[in-house]
Order: structure tokens, then C-alpha cells, then sequence
């Protein structure tokens, strides 16, 4: 197993490491890699099972896409079918889309492996909780973004909105689960805070476990967030 | 008409600050809304200080300004500043009509104000300071800080291009404000134990803000804060002016460097981002003309607000309370490191839990992934008593960090979490709270003291 980290010196801002803390403890045996910013991804010589990208300022997007756009078409290629699953937490769910829009209106070209495009609104800050049901799960999470994003369809939609915002206010879908891209919306460690989706994620990257790593208080975690969003006069934002 | 408005508001604000304060409030933000409704321009039309000073900052600014204010006090000068209050533009306003006279007219020598740095845009354009200390930049509330990527854009867009900086030469970020200006950087220079390569589980900023290569440290003291230079390019960090050169906590002296000359002062703090924060005030004073003897009677005088840090000795056993930032990892982190290094036997009390997420919403639960936790691994933590809704989540990452189980107690009520407050085998207990919440904290210090008079 091996498990790629792009650009782990600046994409990793809203506790999303606690992801690949978890994966670690999950996966001992794994091989853990961490691209730096001006270094070659790996997952294009292959033999790669995960990509994990996360959580990164609006000019760290565009860093970012200036280093993948010139690999743009390989990683479309394998974002259709094949072994590597890009797994994309957070704002990187935006690079995905076609386009981001800045808040002049002028557009930065993102990945394009999907119909999907950004708009930017800072200074306008956006959270709000996210309650996503996902197959038979319901995920538990927060946004807080300077954007929204456009575009998406139930095909491609990894999850229906139950309360809280999707990929824009309006919208009720979330995330994309496609081909071997999984994409979210939600902040930070998805995987710690909603270990009914760690299970099914270990599976889907034929890790399979018994057990998690400190999964009774996961649960209990898991089980008091829960019930804490259904408090009749909780606020979303 | 302007005018009238202008005399209108300072009146009706000082009135309300007055009505405020006889039923027992502080009334640090009242006054300025009040000042702000009838004039809405009021930062522009106030008459200024001879010295007008902003402190900016994610971690130390009220630190300080609290104590740049005690260090002007010293010097003889009348002053005010918001550190009692708020940060944001009330607070400011407020601490601006308790700087005018009735009349509108300047009283007092110097203003300090604590500026929130994201509030700053609504601020720094208006009221123009002769100054600004930016202590440092790192991470803070996702919700309303976002990164320090929104927090620098915001200060290096909205700083009048008047302003002289002061600015910590090892930050990474804040170092690089406003190039323009005037700026006067202070630091600390290599010490025993620096660290060449980052080490926290947080340590933003440390690509090259020219070519994105990962920077190289000459020494690093924690997070990204230290002293760089880029291998593939000429970007590195900027000379201190001022300069910590020996940090002497068994005699309690500071030595530093000053405009190329030597000098020793008392040492406030042994805690190097206390030294920061002196070097930050050291500079301020320097920079408006302090003489030498003056410094040294400044900083034989003032001392750290009590607020942040107290200890209460019962019997055998003491009690310390530390204030963290919530929310913010890289504070709370500090706090973490602080406490574990101790050396005594001790329970460690988390009241971090934020008490407006409480009220109708769900804290973000991820800013504890951020915190290091590996901090507590030591033996002598005798245990960790976790209160508040989220209790169970920092269970999981404390448990994650190695932390023995059998050492860890989640109670989700803090008053009644007191009640399994570890007293036997320890010497001290480290009640570590959230800023927001220190009416709470005050009241659980209280009960715990109880029990521990009872034990006496
Ligand atoms: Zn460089």
C-alpha cells in the first residue's frame, strides 16, 4: 500500500492531517510519501493507491494547479478508471472543476475532470455544518470556505445534503464519488470523525479492518456530534 | 454639522461608558457603538495622540499591549488602551472617546489600541497609528481567521502606507508586510536547544514565499518561527535591529543587542514567546526615543497579566490556571508544551470547548488534529480530565497521540468534573482554558479550590 501526500507543507490547514494520522496507525505496513511543492508527484510512475490532497489558502490553489495542470491529462486518464483513488478533502475539492473564478472575475483553469467550477468570494467567509448521507452512511462535518462551487449532478454527487450546505447554499448534493476520484466539501479529518466512512474507505482501498484503531470512542464521538445535530435549535452557519 | 455629530457622540458615549460602569460592567464596547451611531466617521474626526500605537498579531498581542501600556505608564505618559476590552472596532472607538476630554479634545499622551487583524481593515485606514507591532502570524480559527494567507492580505492591504512597522524578523509571514513602509524588525537570536528543522505538528509559511523551495533554518524555535534563507534563491529573513541575544532565566536577565550596541534588562518571561513579546515592546520604546535607564526602570516594573497565568498554592498542592486561545492550535499547542515541560507530578484539566459553538451549534472538531497532544506523553501526568461537549473527540486524538487510557476521564460537565479532579500523587493541577471561557473557569478554580482547602 502505498499513499501519496501532495504538497504537505501547504495543504494540510484545517486539522486535515489527522486524516493521514489515522491512515497511519490504520495501515502500519503502508508507505507514506510526501511531495513537496516543486517535486514530481509520484502517482505518475504509478504504483500509488491514494492520493490525498486537502485543505489550502486560495493562492495556494493556484500554486497548486501550476504545478498539476502539465500533467493534466494523465491524471484524467486515471481519474476515470485504475488502481490510484484521488481522495480530495476540502477546498481541493474545487481543483477538480473547470475553472475557478476569482473575486475580479478573471478565471484560473483547474483540472477539469468534471463539470464542475468555482466561484471565489472573499472577504465573505462561508461555514456552516455539513450532514451528508453517503450510501447507508451518514457523515458528519464542517465547511468554511471563501467560495461555492457549481455545476454538479447526481451521477457524479458523492452525497445528498440532510442539513446544512452542499456545494453551494442552494444546492443538495455533495462531493463527487466517480470513476477513481472521491471528492469532499467537508473540512478536515473526514475519516477520524466518521468512522463508519473509515471503514468503507479502507475497504474501497482493499485495506479492509476489523476494527480501527481506538474505535469505541470514535463511535462515542461520532454518536454524541450526532446527537448534537439533531438539537432542535441548532444553527447550521 | 460634522462637528456637532462629532461632539454629540463623544458625549453620548462617554455617558453610556458612565451608565455601563455604574451597574458593574466594563463597558469597553457599548460606548464605541454608541459613538459609531451618531458619527459614523468617528476615527477620522477624533483628535489624536502624540503617539498613537496598534498591536496586531495571532498570539501575544494582548500580552503586549497590555504591557506596552504599563512600560508608558513608566515613562510618565498618560495612556489608555482597550486591553480590557474589545479588539474589534467598538472596542477601538470606545478606547478612543476614553482618550478626549468632554470637550473632544485629546487628553491623554499616547493611545494603544489591541487590533484584531482581521478587524484591522476596518481600523488601521482610519485611525492611522504612528505605529504597529505585528508580533507574529500563524494559524488561527478556521471560522473567522481562515489562514494566514486572508490574515497577511487583509493587514498588507489596509496599513496606511504611513505606518512605521515593528516586526518579528523570525516570522516567516509577518516579516515580509508592506516592504514599503517603514519598518524596524526585532528577533532572538540563536539559543541552546534551537531546533534546524521544523518539528511541530504545525509549521506554516515554510516554503519560499519567492520560488516555493522548502526553506532552510538557521535555527528554529517553534512552528515556523526562526531564522531562514532560501537554498535556490536570495530570499531570507530579514536582520533583527534589535536583538535577544542571551536569555539568562536562572539570574532573570535578558541581553540583547540594540542598535549594535550591548545591553542586559530584567527578563520578564523565560517563555521564548514572552521574550518575543518583550523584544516586540523593547523595540516600540526604542524606537520613540527611550533612554537606556528609562528601559531598565520599564522593565523592572512591568510584569505579565496575571489573566493569561496564576497559581494558587493550597497545602502541599498548587493550582495554575493557563489561558490557550480555543479554536486556535498553535496557542493552544504552546500551552501544551509549557505545561508538559514542567517538571513536577501533575492532572491536567482541558476546558477548551467554545462556549458560543455550544450555545446552538456543533464545535469543528478538527482544529484538535492540529493540536500537539504527543505534548502530554509524559509519565508525569497522572492524568488528563477532559470537560465539555466535545470531550470524547480530544479523547480520540489524545489516545491517537499514545496517551495511556486508563490516565484519561472525560466529564462533559466542568463543574461536575471537578468533583474527579486528581489530587493524590501530584503536586500541581493545570486547569488550561479557553479565553472565551473564563467566567466558567473562574467558577470551576473556585470549586476545585474548595475541595482542595477540604483535603488540606
Ligand atoms: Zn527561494
Amino acid at each position: 500500500m502505498r499513499i501519496e501526500i501532495l504538497y504537505s507543507d501547504l495543504c494540510c490547514l484545517y486539522g486535515d492531517k489527522g486524516n493521514t494520522m489515522f491512515l497511519r496507525k490504520c495501515l502500519p505496513e503502508a508507505e507514506f510519501i510526501e511531495t513537496p511543492l516543486n517535486g514530481k508527484p509520484a502517482f505518475l510512475e504509478g504504483d500509488v493507491d491514494v492520493v490525498y490532497l486537502c485543505s489550502m489558502s486560495e493562492k495556494s490553489q493556484e500554486l497548486v494547479l501550476s504545478r498539476l495542470m502539465p500533467y493534466r491529462d494523465t491524471i484524467a486518464a486515471m481519474a476515470k478508471e485504475g488502481r490510484t483513488l484521488f481522495f480530495f478533502v476540502g477546498n481541493a475539492y474545487e481543483l477538480v472543476g473547470q475553472y475557478i473564478q476569482r473575486e475580479d472575475g478573471s478565471k484560473v483553469d483547474a483540472l477539469g475532470l468534471f463539470n464542475i467550477y468555482t466561484k471565489r468570494q472573499t472577504p465573505n467567509r462561508f461555514n456552516s455544518l455539513m450532514k451528508i448521507g453517503f450510501g447507508e452512511m451518514t457523515l458528519l462535518g464542517f465547511t468554511s470556505r471563501f467560495s461555492h462551487s457549481y455545476g454538479l449532478t447526481s451521477d457524479i454527487a458523492m452525497g445528498r445534503v440532510e442539513a446544512g450546505s452542499g456545494e453551494n447554499p442552494t444546492s443538495k448534493l455533495e462531493g463527487i464519488y466517480s470513476g477513481s476520484v472521491l471528492a469532499t466539501y467537508l473540512s478536515g479529518p473526514v475519516l477520524v470523525s466518521n468512522p463508519h466512512f473509515a471503514h468503507w474507505f479502507l475497504r474501497r482501498i482493499g485495506a479492509p479492518l476489523d476494527k480501527l484503531p481506538c474505535e469505541e470512542i470514535l463511535l462515542q464521538a461520532y454518536e454524541q456530534r450526532l446527537k448534537d445535530f439533531t438539537r432542535d435549535d441548532l444553527e447550521m452557519a | 454639522m460634522a462637528k456637532i455629530r462629532f461632539h454629540l457622540a463623544v458625549i453620548a458615549a462617554k455617558l453610556t461608558g458612565k451608565l455601563i460602569r455604574l451597574l458593574g460592567r466594563k463597558g469597553s464596547h457599548n460606548p464605541g457603538v454608541v459613538a459609531l451611531k451618531i458619527c459614523p466617521n468617528f476615527m477620522d474626526l477624533a483628535p489624536r495622540a502624540k503617539l498613537v500605537v496598534c498591536v496586531t498579531g495571532t498570539n501575544g498581542k494582548t500580552t503586549v499591549s497590555n504591557m506596552l501600556t504599563d512600560a508608558l505608564l513608566v515613562t510618565g505618559r498618560k495612556v489608555v488602551s482597550n486591553r480590557a476590552g474589545s479588539n474589534i472596532v467598538p472596542g477601538c472607538v470606545t478606547n478612543l472617546v476614553n482618550s478626549l476630554s468632554w470637550t473632544g479634545k485629546c487628553a491623554v499622551d499616547a493611545t494603544v489600541f489591541e487590533t484584531d487583524e482581521r478587524a484591522s481593515r476596518l481600523i488601521l485606514p482610519h485611525l492611522k497609528p504612528d505605529y504597529m507591532i505585528v508580533t507574529n502570524l500563524s494559524r488561527d480559527t478556521l471560522k473567522r481567521n481562515a489562514h494566514t494567507d486572508y490574515i497577511f492580505s487583509v493587514i498588507d492591504t489596509y496599513c496606511p502606507e504611513t505606518v512605521k512597522l515593528i516586526l518579528n524578523a523570525d516570522c516567516t509571514c509577518s516579516s515580509q508586510l508592506r516592504p514599503g513602509n517603514d519598518r524596524v524588525f526585532f528577533g532572538v537570536g540563536a539559543q541552546p536547544g534551537d531546533h534546524t528543522e521544523p518539528y511541530n505538528l504545525i509549521a506554516d509559511n515554510t516554503l519560499c514565499p519567492k520560488c516555493g523551495t522548502k526553506l532552510q533554518y538557521e535555527y528554529l524555535r517553534y512552528n515556523h518561527i526562526g531564522k531562514v534563507k532560501c537554498p535556490e534563491c536570495d530570499f531570507a529573513s530579514y536582520e533583527a535591529k534589535n536583538l535577544a541575544t542571551v536569555i539568562d532565566g536562572e539570574n532573570g536577565t535578558l541581553s540583547v543587542t540594540m542598535n549594535g550596541e550591548s545591553a542586559r534588562f530584567k527578563l520578564i518571561s523565560e517563555m521564548m514567546h514572552n521574550v518575543y513579546n518583550q523584544m516586540a515592546i523593547l523595540t516600540l520604546l526604542d524606537e520613540i526615543g527611550t533612554d537606556k535607564a528609562m528601559i531598565e526602570k520599564i522593565f523592572d516594573t512591568i510584569r505579565l497579566p496575571d489573566i493569561r497565568f496564576n497559581e494558587t498554592q493550597v497545602g502541599k498542592l498548587s493550582l495554575v490556571m493557563s489561558m490557550g486561545k480555543g479554536q486556535n492550535s498553535v496557542s493552544v499547542s504552546r500551552n501544551f508544551d509549557f505545561v508538559a515541560n514542567e517538571p513536577e507530578d501533575k492532572t491536567v484539566i482541558l476546558d477548551m470547548d467554545d462556549p458560543f459553538d455550544r450555545r446552538k451549534s456543533v464545535e469543528y472538531m478538527g482544529w484538535i488534529w492540529d493540536v500537539e497532544y504527543e505534548q502530554l506523553c509524559r509519565d508525569n501526568i497522572k492524568q488528563v480530565l477532559i470537560t465539555g461537549p466535545r470531550c470524547y473527540d480530544h479523547k480520540a486524538r489524545l489516545l491517537l497521540a499514545g496517551f495511556p487510557e486508563e490516565k484519561i476521564l472525560c466529564v462533559m460537565d466542568e463543574m461536575e468534573a471537578m468533583d474527579h479532579v486528581l489530587l493524590e500523587g501530584v503536586e500541581k493541577i493545570y486547569l488550561i482554558f479557553d479565553c472565551t471561557t473564563l467566567d466558567l473557569a473562574n467558577r470551576m478554580k473556585a470549586k476545585l479550590l474548595g475541595i482542595m482547602e477540604g483535603k488540606k
